[in-house]
């Protein structure tokens, strides 16, 4: 046979064949859903016990542990009398109870040194930088300090002190006021002078009110980490290192030399509210503190016995100025430098005292929402009719990533199948549902901000679009608006970018992108651009991301973080759509009307005893909270369980493609999420939370009982109570059977309805 | 033998990403992954909670090592020279205080009998429970075959069922100590390979120092007992980082096994036969009992916060009956507790049905595993498996897919094709019979009508173009490249644009078959497509102006041009060969997988020859003036790319050093 015609069999035999290679090849992703119980829902653990949990305290009573000082100068007041001593600005109060409060601790201890118990005295510790030595030599100053002037005037309900010190030659002026129920401690920020060398670096104020020595005091210090937690007065814990400290609101991001910001965590959760308090004998007496002004600036502060010769006390800093690192060449190397303009603090603090039956977190954290009402919430909270709690639905449109030449689009729910899955959501019976849309540009998800100008034609018609919102009670719109993508247009790289205080760019990385932060000015354009082009759209409101609690300096154009939040807050009040942030601290919570991802949890720190909701019980009926995705719970019941006692509303991610299409993007972490693989945990967990919140939907949390290891009993201002069991035991309550990992609703009048 | 690169990346995800499910929202300080298809660390369920963490009662001092059993966990509290005995709460029950105890690293209990590793006492003690004494003291060995220079210096103990005693030497680098109940030596086990690599060799070479070039395999570091009588070590500094050893030595994992990169503290064996790792570092690793990865998590306290889970330098691992996972921490002098979640029951259950063989009644558990984390790998293959053995080959082969499951893939594919070929070989023959008559009848039809005659004399038109001509002269590179190169160099016959489309064809060519072989023979890491472009055109470059440089010092008569052609014109027998290859590799599993290299084989030998050949007859070398000037060129190439590199980076160091000078004005002035 000839070459040719041997070549041509070949070549016919490999055609032949892939002819019929095409009828094979029918590769068919077959649903492979069978009839399986949840076992993350349905399986009941074992309850261990730990700090995420809260636990019933001793009712012991609170003896007093300092006499008055004979010494000090009488006040009267709104209050009463007022014990002040005038060379240390301490003062002692007693309150209804006969418990004698004190800023300071009780001296009589002959182990104790001079320079503690003048530190333990001082109303105010400062730290200042020593410009003239060459590495920025911190001093520590408090009022005993050689050469420090104190002139005190009495003023109407308190009094007012010019202090200057003695090293540092800094003067400042403190203002306390005793209301009929406060404390207003007051460092304006006018009086601040520095005249010699050295610059305010902190100011401790207040360090040791309600301090502790070991157990002598039964009580705790509430600190508002995460969800909230308490710390028991206790011994020495030979465990603990560290004291705690945390900055409110989150680390400050301008001060570092990190390239990828992703990374420069400081593990945990963040302090959502500037406040903090103690209770000296639970449901006897207790302090609740909101630092009214200088929050951003400010950290809390606990030390722990075995670092403050066996006290523990929780107080506020306030700084003023950091030092950093400059880098100066490519390599790395650094040289020290310090921040020249201090911040803008104005120091307010406001001590309320609380007394029996408020003199604990829950009393604490009605004291801050009633705070919160009248200066915060200005309008009524929006009630909506239905009679079913809101679930929320997340969903993701399109997302980019690099392909092998050119970018590759990957379409994980498009409007019809949104559609779709809001149909048969509503068939089972849930009703009530909050769709957040992410991913609705053609850019994708990722690769976006801060452009979110058009609807991405591929994803359906605007008819589509007004379908989904007649589905749903509130659609929003995912987007971004303070971080730019490098894979984005609409902004310059090299002038609209914000940047350090060492003119480094703030730089998140991620798989597929670096993402940038934009000036203010920028910022605002891109939001104001966006709000205008989305509103032509059937969109209930905008859900921004990272608005939430991001809080960055933009140091070229001399702009900071209060001008930060005073930007956002004047934004978001003007918007006619409605508001959704993820994480929001609480200078927003004024302007938004849906609070995602609320924090669950506080940072479990070895040292915490409890994680108690106090943020919830803020916010109870003022906001909807919703929690993190129901997807990634590690186990569903507890979690459950947890929304439940926190009276928060459960929240899913559901697409129509499997999640494993992302599996090479930026949202690998997504890695459960299609909708027909969690169509069942969503329809079971939403039925379980739902049959017990929809009782106290429009209510407001006014107690909180610990009534057995891992029981609780939640009373809401309607008379219904939720008692919820988080233990393997079966626990009676009110001759009714609460079951082990389950809860029951117990309407407390049933005449009334 | 495979062509197939099988090269197992295994690198931490550490990009937080944007989308809120931090693990910090479900109270877990640390983010759990397993392992996904392209054996890449991927999130997945929290594994393990934290809920608690105990030892203010034991005051513990730089402990070193931990063994549970019977409810109590002991713990070998070196700082303080001591054994304690504490309940799984954290209760102090008892301790073992001996002035023969001067650094006790390891623990082991069996039968009543405590047995612990002193590492400065250089002995290790046997001690009964009841009486509290010290029964058995072993110290150096005797035997010859321990070797006299050896130092004994025992770190970790164990025990198997026989009483045999295993024991870890700190520098004993042939292995674990192997003891007899009475103490006695018996041998070395389990000794770790060392590889040789180019840098030792040369090294060895150059430096006769015998300690400094010293290749002496690394020592284990760990060890406890595994399932029916197997010892699973953990070593430093070599591949291996965990071994399951048989009685003979031998690692008996799965050589699929993705191995923990850093060095480990601790090894366990849970009562299900699943292998818990800790390292210094604070990685926690579960494997399944053949070495397939399970969970990952990372505890280490970065921040130094003390959170609940986070440890400082972990040390030691243990299970309870309930699978709660205990760490020691020796840098915190605590011990953390964590429970296992339902997930983990889960891929448990899974797990251990298809171990077990049980591969249908495993299928459903490994659905639900896939309904809460799509991309977890295992899981994937395993349905695979368990497809297959159902005969639903179709759907197997799709979850091998997605497995990245070459075996299974290959093996499935390979029942498809089969039953295909059986169904349609009939039907198959009577069309190729049909086909060749058909073909036969109607080309001697086709060439007896007008439009055949046009349609070549279209076709020698087009031929007779010269570009065309050009390009189609490097056909004759199949059967007279001599005469080619001849051609090529005298008679013009070629020009520089059909050099280029040349090229280009072959770029091309080479592109396809990289990015559309089929699934069992495509190469796993398919980098960025300009990068593939530019190192193979570099090459080429490269080595076109070596030859051309080289061949003017060595009395060559070939021009650049010259050069350039024939070297792009000998990859024509590349361009023709390789894309009916990656057509029909689609079809092929690795049962055929010979045919595959041996034909790259074939095609890379036969340009070989060409090249040689191109190099010899353009510039009229004899055959040994061939293969010097081969060398040269080889040489030549080889410092033209160091030259390059010196260049940039000296460039680089000025542009850099502009630049700093620049920075440092302004920040100073």
């Amino acid at each position: 046979m000839s070459k040719l015609m041997l070549t041509k069999r070949i070549l016919l035999t490999i055609f032949v064949f892939g002819f019929l290679w095409t009828g094979i090849t029918q590769f068919v992703f077959a649903d492979t859903l069978t009839d399986s119980p949840l076992p993350s829902f349905n399986v009941i653990s074992l309850f261990v016990d730990s700090n995420r949990y809260t636990h019933e305290k001793s009712d012991e009573i609170a003896v007093n542990q300092q006499i008055i000082n004979p010494d000090a100068l009488e006040l009267t007041t709104d209050f009463g009398s007022v014990y002040l001593d005038e060379s240390s600005l301490s003062f002692q109060i007693e309150n209804d109870n006969g418990y004698l409060w004190s800023t300071t601790i009780n001296t009589d201890d002959p182990s104790f040194s001079n320079s503690f118990i003048q530190r333990a005295k001082s109303a105010i510790i400062i730290e200042s930088f020593n410009t003239i030595s060459s590495n920025y030599a911190i001093t520590e100053e408090n009022l005993f300090t050689q050469g420090t002037s104190i002139d005190t005037t009495l003023i109407h309900n308190g009094f007012s002190s010019n202090i200057r010190f003695g090293k540092s030659s800094i003067a400042l002026e403190l203002v306390v006021t005793f209301e009929q129920d406060s404390i207003l401690v007051e460092i304006p920020q006018e009086s601040i002078n520095e005249s010699g060398n050295f610059k305010i670096s902190s100011i401790k104020v207040y360090p040791y009110f309600g301090a502790v020595k070991a157990a002598d005091v039964p009580g705790y210090i509430f600190i508002p980490d995460g969800a909230g937690a308490l710390i028991d007065y206790k011994f020495s814990d030979p465990l603990v290192n560290n004291n705690y400290q945390k900055e409110i609101y989150d680390r400050n991001i301008g001060y570092n030399t990190e390239i990828n910001l992703n990374q420069f965590t400081s593990g945990g959760t963040h302090v959502y509210a500037p406040v903090f308090g103690f209770v000296h004998g639970v449901n006897q007496n207790g302090v609740f503190a909101n630092i009214i002004s200088g929050s951003e600036y400010g950290l809390l502060n606990v030390y722990f016995p075995a670092r403050t010769r066996g006290f523990t006390t929780v107080f506020s800093e306030f700084v003023f100025r950091k030092t950093y690192r400059q880098p100066i060449d490519k390599v790395g190397n650094t040289i020290s430098l310090l921040q020249t303009e201090a911040n803008n603090i104005d120091i307010k603090i406001q001590y309320d005292l609380l007394s029996d039956e408020d003199a604990n977190y829950v009393g604490m954290a009605k004291t801050y929402r009633d705070y919160l009402e009248t200066n915060v919430f200005s309008q009524n909270p929006e009630t909506d009719t239905n009679l079913n709690i809101p679930l929320k639905i997340d969903t993701i449109g399109i997302e980019k990533t690099q392909g092998v030449l050119f970018s590759k689009s990957i379409m994980m729910t498009d409007f019809a199948a949104f559609i779709d899955i809001l149909e048969d959501l509503q068939n089972e019976g849930i009703d009530n549902i909050i769709a957040n849309y992410q991913g609705f540009t053609s850019n994708g998800l990722t690769w976006s901000p801060p452009n979110y100008t058009k609807v991405a034609s591929r994803l359906g018609s605007t008819k589509e679009l007004e379908m989904i919102q007649s589905l749903t009670s509130d659609l929003y719109f995912v987007s971004e608006y303070m971080k730019a993508s490098s894979r984005s247009s609409g902004y310059n790289q090299y002038f609209d970018l914000a940047k350090k205080i060492n003119d480094q760019l703030y730089q998140y990385g991620s798989l597929t992108d670096t993402k940038y932060l934009l000036e203010y000015q920028q910022m605002e354009q891109s939001y104001r651009t966006s709000l205008k082009d989305l509103q032509k759209y059937p969109i209930t409101g905008l859900s921004i991301q990272s608005m939430g609690n991001l809080l960055y300096d933009d140091f070229s154009n001399h702009l900071y973080r209060n001008d930060l939040i005073t930007l956002m807050q004047t934004l978001l009040q003007e918007s006619d759509l409605k508001i959704a942030l993820s994480d929001v601290n609480s200078y927003l919570w004024g302007q938004i009307n849906a609070f995602y991802d609320f924090p669950m949890y506080s940072s479990q720190y070895v040292t915490f005893d409890d994680t108690v909701p106090f943020l919830s019980i803020a916010l109870s009926n003022h906001v909807d909270l919703f929690g993190p995705d129901a997807n990634f719970y590690p186990y569903a019941r507890d979690e459950l369980l947890r929304l439940i006692d926190y009276g928060v509303y459960p929240s899913f991610i559901l697409t129509n493609e499997s999640p494993k299409l992302l599996e090479k993007t930026s949202l690998e972490s997504i890695y459960s999420s299609k909708y027909q693989d969690l169509k069942l945990s969503v329809i079971t967990y939403y039925n379980y939370v739902n049959d017990a919140l929809k009782y106290v939907k429009d209510a407001q949390i006014s107690e909180r009982n610990i009534i057995g290891l891992g029981v609780v009993e939640i009373v809401y201002d309607n008379e219904y109570a939720i008692i919820v069991n988080y233990s393997n035991s079966n626990v009676t309550y009110q001759s009714q059977l609460v079951e082990p990992k389950g809860y029951l609703v117990y309407d407390m009048n049933p005449l009334d309805d | 033998m495979l062509i197939v690169v099988l090269c197992f990346t295994f690198t931490i995800v550490n990009f937080k990403t944007e989308a809120a499910n931090h693990p910090e929202n479900y109270g877990v300080p640390y983010q759990t992954y397993t392992l996904s298809s392209s054996n890449q660390l991927i999130p997945t369920q929290t594994a393990y909670l934290p809920v608690g963490t105990f030892g203010e009662e034991l005051n513990l001092d730089s402990p070193e090592d931990m063994f549970f059993t019977d409810g109590l966990i002991y713990i070998a509290d070196s700082g303080n020279s001591r054994i304690v005995v504490s309940t799984i709460a954290g209760q102090l029950v008892n301790t073992y205080e001996f002035d023969e105890f001067k650094l006790p690293t390891g623990v082991f209990v069996k039968d009543d009998y405590l047995y612990v590793a002193d590492k400065v006492a250089k002995s290790v003690f046997q001690i009964d429970l009841l009486t509290e004494q010290i029964v058995m003291t072993i110290i150096k060995p005797t035997s010859p075959i321990f070797g006299q220079q050896n130092d004994f210096v025992p770190t970790k103990v164990a025990v198997d069922s026989s009483d045999s005693i295993y024991i870890i030497g700190e520098g004993s680098t042939s292995g674990v100590i192997q003891m007899n109940y009475a103490g006695e030596f018996v041998g070395y086990l389990g000794i770790n390979t060392v590889t040789l690599s180019l840098r030792k060799i040369l090294y060895n070479f150059f430096v006769q120092d015998s300690n400094l070039a010293s290749s002496l395999p690394p020592s284990p570091t760990n060890l406890t007992l595994g399932q029916k009588g197997s010892i699973l070590t953990t070593n430093d500094n070599v591949r291996e980082t965990f071994k399951r050893l048989n009685i003979s030595g031998a690692n008996t994992l799965h050589d699929t096994t993705v191995y923990p990169d850093m060095g480990l503290s601790d090894i366990w064996l849970n009562q299900e036969n699943y292998i818990y790792l800790v390292s210094d570092s604070g990685d926690v690793y579960e494997y399944d009992a053949n070495g397939n990865m399970l969970f990952y998590f990372n505890t280490n306290d970065s921040n130094l916060t003390q959170s609940l889970g986070l440890t400082s330098i972990p040390k030691g691992v243990v299970t309870d009956s309930l699978g709660n996972l205990y760490i020691l921490d020796k840098g915190y002098n605590s011990v953390q507790i964590y429970q296992r979640t339902v997930f983990v029951d889960l891929v448990h259950e899974a797990v251990t049905m298809y171990n077990d063989g049980k591969y249908v009644e495993s299928k459903p558990i490994w659905e639900e595993i896939i309904r809460q984390n799509s991309s977890f790998a295992l899981a994937h293959s395993a349905l695979g498996s368990a497809l297959a053995k159902e005969g639903q080959y179709k759907l197997a082969l799709s979850e091998f897919y997605d497995a990245k499951d070459y075996k299974g893939y290959s093996d499935t594919y390979w029942e498809i094709r089969n039953i295909v070929i059986q169904d349609y070989l009939g039907a198959f023959f009577i069309g190729l019979l049909a086909f060749m008559v058909l073909w036969k009848v109607g080309s001697k039809v086709i060439r007896k009508t007008g439009f055949y005659e046009s349609a070549v004399k279209q076709k020698e038109k087009v031929v007779n173009q010269k570009q065309v001509s050009e390009v189609l002269y490097s056909l004759n590179v199949i059967k007279q490249p001599a005469d080619m190169f001849f051609g090529i160099k005298r008679y013009n016959k070629t020009s520089y644009l059909s050099g280029f489309i040349v090229l280009a064809l072959f770029v091309l060519v080479y592109m396809i078959d990289m990015y559309a072989s089929g699934f069992l023979f495509r190469s796993q890491n398919l980098n960025n497509v300009i990068v593939q472009v530019v190192m193979v055109l570099g090459l080429f470059f490269l080595y076109v102006i070596v030859n051309y440089l080289v061949s003017t010092l060595n009395d060559g008569e070939g021009r650049f041009k010259d050069v350039f052609i024939s070297t792009s014109y000998i990859l024509v027998p590349f361009i023709i060969l390789t894309l009916p290859m990656t057509l029909l590799s689609h079809y092929l599993t690795y049962n055929e997988a010979f045919i595959f290299s041996f034909y790259h084989q074939i095609v890379l030998i036969w340009t070989m020859i060409l090249l040689f050949l191109s190099i010899q007859n353009l510039h009229n070398y004899t055959f040994w003036e061939t293969i010097k000037n081969i060398f040269i060129i080889i040489f030549g190439m080889f410092i033209l790319v160091l030259i390059g590199l010196l260049i940039y980076s000296f460039i680089g160091q000025l542009f850099e050093f502009i630049l700093s000078v620049i920075k440092e004005v302004i920040y100073r002035v």
